[in-house]
């Protein structure tokens, strides 16, 4: 003992008709060949990759504390309180319409059949293309008192002067909360409607069969079962409420995130942004466990049986025509009236000066710091999630938890924790730099961009690793065994098995992720290095400017890459059933 | 640890005190089996017996909390060693066969060959034919039966040329009529290839058709390892009686070497006197006679099954009604009067664990 595997390996299996005379025999022995290597290389990537994601809420944290002893008094007493009262007033607002029209057109589509519900399916879902600053652009344009839509309107009612009709001004905070609801609907229109068609059918049978009528059964049976997807999709779009400073700014709302990065910016306080910063945090947690309390013991609790679709009530008569014409009024408030508009203004520009130097190179940064990012994100993203299930780690859930964290946090709020631990590390190599080579190396970090795609990673490693952790649940875990049996080491089983199955699913998170990076506008206007522009960029310094040069063909850019991943959506959300 | 004795050969798999737990479950509980070359041993339980995770720490795919598992004397689990699943040497089959879907029926066969010479090929592609389906070679396996499926799943583990041979509950998505045909063409294969192989199943008349010896486990724990015929009628406790087959049981107490009971008494030679026991009367222990040859009784209800035909029987002074088997349709029917004789042979006589 212990008895060479070579010397053993002639057994009484040789006898068989089709001996195989190469039989299986031996293999590098333990020492050679254990999962201690493997289990270490994991475990240290994703070790790293939690402290990524965690390093700048703990910045965070330290810079607030270092603020001067009148930070949180001052914070308390002059900016707390207006911030809290609009970002409370705001995200209630935005809560209410998302809801309301997110829930009411899933159950349109879902429920009803009618002329044109094919296309309103899908086309309910197109403003999640239009970032919430360019709606914002856009609108402020379209509604101006010079606007088309006043100009039209005072032709039509036959008044000379602006002054003469006045309409409720948009920069208010109604007015943001109906812009940002028609545009952040779809975050609930989408898991609500999957929900609808996934799990109601045979359910809102048995409801009908019991004696309730059509809208007994949407309040009594649907919209109770629908509650974790409406509130997952109301805390998702309440979130990118909370992540939006463009549209705010622009429409003269002083949220929380508006305040932080005037703070930041205007006033060069970075322990008063961090302070901000971390009270927002609060909110966002806060936000995040409503919406765990709110799906508590109501998992989607799917059927044994692969679901049946639930039969559409057919409409007829002036119904027909008033199904599609209520559905058609979130589309055209949330995407055709500003891609119209940024097109035909878009349209305006090219003709009059071209395709701009400017915009090429800003097309090109975009691409450049969004496609960078996206590679990193979903390596990390595959390595959290495909590590455990191949190697039987016990971090699973801990890993997902800090990937799905960054999510959570705002970009604005991201951005000012990175920066201290940015300038740290820059100031560390700067210093190793000139004590080694004599030659100073000013702001690796800051200057190269470096920090942005960082920040990117950080705020969307939660959809690179969730869709890697939904493909590869799908795969089941036999499967994975299977390989292992047959000879392939975690490596080889990731990339001959679950990789295979997995890509749509991991290529759609990619996609997710890299339109999200060509959107997010706050990080990107902090962490960006000095005097680079992006599309976003470029267009949030155009509208605070108040000029429109370039700026509608900016948005359209990035409008017509937000439509990309528009139709993977659908794809993916729409359940199969027989 | 005790090397096996130069004479023979080492057990094909030797598994020593091994446990397992996961989380509050005690999966595994001192778990030690030995299975000799050649053999086709039968691992059987109820679901949740634990038998599935002695087989995945078998094959490498969970990683005891203690114990010892040898592949041909080599130390792969336990001791400090962790050999993992892919160079174990072993196969597997999965109780859902785990073919990969984005692979043809011969690129699932050609898997487990990597590395190894063309001649292995050859021999795969053999296989395949020996179980009809060269035919299906460049088909996806989920336009295959559920029976082909089982097939590609079973050369697929075999064509590596492993050890030992794993099957996980092997037969248990086929349906019945095809499973017994299914069952007889693996037990072939498996002796014409003569494959050691340890197969896990919940089905008693499965690993008795299948298994040389059956291992019975009961909640972590190895019951009783003997061949099947043993097993079925020497078992070693009332678990183990029951789990092979239904019987009505009646209890009694020693007295004198024997077993009283209102069929007459029954011998009980290695019982202690005055120990509670319960007498096992399985349908091949009751033969069924005219009213007067043995203790009466009355047939309250027949079943017929085809082949034979099940008669349940009231016996004053037994609170369970007795089952016996009888050829063809028989004589009697509901409401005749019989006479029971025991067979002596077929009478189980096991201490009561449930009256200590």
């Amino acid at each position: 003992m212990p008895a060479g595997p070579a010397t053993r390996s002639r057994g009484p299996w040789l006898r068989g008709p089709w001996l195989p005379a190469w039989r299986r025999t031996s293999r590098p022995g333990p020492a050679a060949r254990s999962r201690g290597p493997w289990l270490r290389a994991w475990s240290l990537a994703a070790g790293l990759t939690a402290l990524l994601v965690l390093a700048p809420v703990a910045a965070l944290g330290l810079e607030a504390l270092q603020g001067s002893g009148g930070l949180w008094p001052h914070l308390l007493a002059h900016v707390l309180p207006p911030a809290l009262r609009e970002t409370g007033l705001l995200l209630a607002g935005v809560g209410l319409v998302v809801v309301l029209v997110g829930t009411g057109a899933a159950w349109l589509v879902a429920a009803y059949e009618f002329p044109g519900r094919r296309l309103l399916d899908w086309a309910l879902l197109l403003p999640l293309a239009v970032p919430t600053y360019i709606a914002a652009y856009a609108y402020l344009d379209l509604l101006h008192p010079v606007g088309p839509v006043q100009s039209a309107l005072r032709a039509a009612l036959g008044y000379a002067r602006p002054r003469d009709l006045m309409l409720p001004d948009l920069r208010s905070l109604p007015g943001c909360i109906l812009l940002l609801g028609f545009v952040l609907y779809p975050y609930v229109y989408l898991p609500t409607r999957a929900l609808f068609l996934m799990q109601s059918a045979t359910l809102v049978e048995a409801g009908r069969s019991l004696g309730a009528g059509p809208s007994a059964v949407f309040f009594r049976v649907a919209l109770p079962l629908a509650r974790p997807a409406i509130a997952l999709g109301a805390s998702l779009a309440l979130l990118e409420a909370l992540n939006d400073i463009g549209a705010a700014e622009f429409l003269g709302v002083r949220t929380l995130t508006v305040s932080i990065y005037d703070t930041w910016v205007n006033r060069s306080d970075l322990p008063g942004a961090a302070g901000l910063a971390l009270v927002m945090l609060g909110a966002c947690l806060g936000l995040i466990a409503v919406e765990r309390a709110a799906r508590r013991g109501r998992g989607y609790a799917a059927a044994a049986q692969r679901p049946r679709r639930m039969s559409r009530t057919v409409l007829a008569g002036p119904a027909a025509l008033a199904a599609p014409a209520l559905g058609l009024v979130p589309v055209a408030l949330g995407f055709l009236a500003p891609a119209s508009y940024l097109a035909v203004e878009a349209g305006r520009r090219l003709h009059f000066a071209g395709l701009s130097g400017a915009i090429l190179a800003e097309g090109l940064n975009t691409l450049l710091y969004a496609g960078l990012a996206t590679l990193v994100a979903t390596a990390l993203g595959l390595v959290v999630a495909a590590g455990p299930r191949l190697l039987g780690g016990r971090w699973r859930g801990f890993l997902l938890r800090c990937a799905t964290f960054g999510y959570a946090v705002p970009g604005a709020i991201l951005a000012i924790g990175l920066l201290p631990p940015l300038a740290a590390l820059d100031g560390l190599l700067d210093g190793a730099s000139r004590a080694l080579t004599g030659f100073p190396l000013a702001a690796m970090g800051l200057g190269t961009g470096a920090a942005l795609v960082y920040a990117y990673v950080v705020r969307f490693l939660a959809v690179t690793a969730g869709s890697s952790e939904a493909g590869l649940a799908r795969v089941p875990r036999s499967l994975g065994d299977a390989a292992r049996i047959l000879g392939r080491g975690p490596a080889g089983a990731l990339a001959q098995v679950h990789l295979p199955l997995t890509w749509p699913a991991v290529l759609g998170g990619a996609l997710l992720v890299f339109v999200d990076c060509v959107k997010e506008l706050p990080a990107t206007l902090i962490l960006r290095p000095l005097n680079v522009e992006t599309l976003a960029t470029h267009l949030y310094g155009e509208a605070a400017r108040g000029t429109y040069e370039d700026g509608a063909v900016a948005a359209l850019l990035i409008v017509a890459v937000g439509l990309l991943p528009v139709a993977l959506l659908l794809r993916v959300s729409t359940p199969k059933a027989r | 640890m005790t090397d096996p004795a130069p004479s023979r050969p080492a057990p094909a798999l030797a598994v020593e005190d091994v446990a397992c737990r996961f989380g509050r479950v005690q999966a595994l509980d001192g778990v030690s089996l030995s299975v000799r070359p050649g053999e086709v041993m039968a691992l059987l339980g109820d679901s949740g017996c634990g038998k599935s995770t002695l087989l995945r720490v078998v094959a490498g795919l969970e990683t005891p909390d203690a114990g010892t598992v040898r592949l041909d004397g080599r130390l792969v689990a336990g001791a400090g060693a962790d050999v993992p699943p892919e160079a174990r040497g072993v196969g597997l089959m999965f109780q859902d066969y785990a073919l990969f879907p984005h692979l043809t029926v011969a690129e699932n066969i050609r898997f487990g060959l990597k590395g190894q010479p063309p001649a292995a090929r050859e021999a795969a592609s053999e296989l395949l034919a020996q179980v009809g389906l060269s035919a299906h070679a460049a088909s996806y396996p989920q336009t295959l039966s559920g029976g082909e499926q089982q097939r590609v799943a079973l050369v697929r583990a075999l064509a590596p040329g492993p050890r030992l041979l794993l099957l996980d509950e092997p037969f248990s998505n086929l349906d019945r009529r095809m499973r017994d045909r299914v069952r007889e063409d693996t037990v072939a294969l498996l002796r014409r290839t003569g494959t050691t192989a340890l197969m896990v199943t919940h089905d008693p008349e499965e690993a008795l058709a299948v298994a040389t010896r059956i291992a019975l486990m009961h909640r972590g724990r190895i019951v009783q390892v003997a061949t099947g015929e043993a097993l079925y009628r020497r078992p070693g406790s009332l678990f183990a009686a029951r789990f092979l087959a239904d019987a009505a049981e009646i209890p009694a107490r020693v007295a004198g070497g024997r077993a009283g009971t209102p069929l007459g008494p029954v011998p009980a030679p290695h019982l202690p006197e005055g120990a509670a026991v319960r007498v096992c009367l399985r349908p091949e222990a009751l033969r069924v006679g005219e009213p007067g040859d043995g203790t009466a009784a009355q047939v309250t209800r027949r079943t017929f099954l085809g082949a034979a035909s099940l008669l349940h029987l009231a016996v004053p002074g037994v609170s369970v009604p007795l089952r016996a088997r009888l050829p063809g349709p028989g004589p009697y029917g509901p409401g005749d009067a019989v006479g029971l004789t025991l067979v002596p042979d077929a009478v189980l006589v096991l201490p009561d664990e449930e009256a200590a």
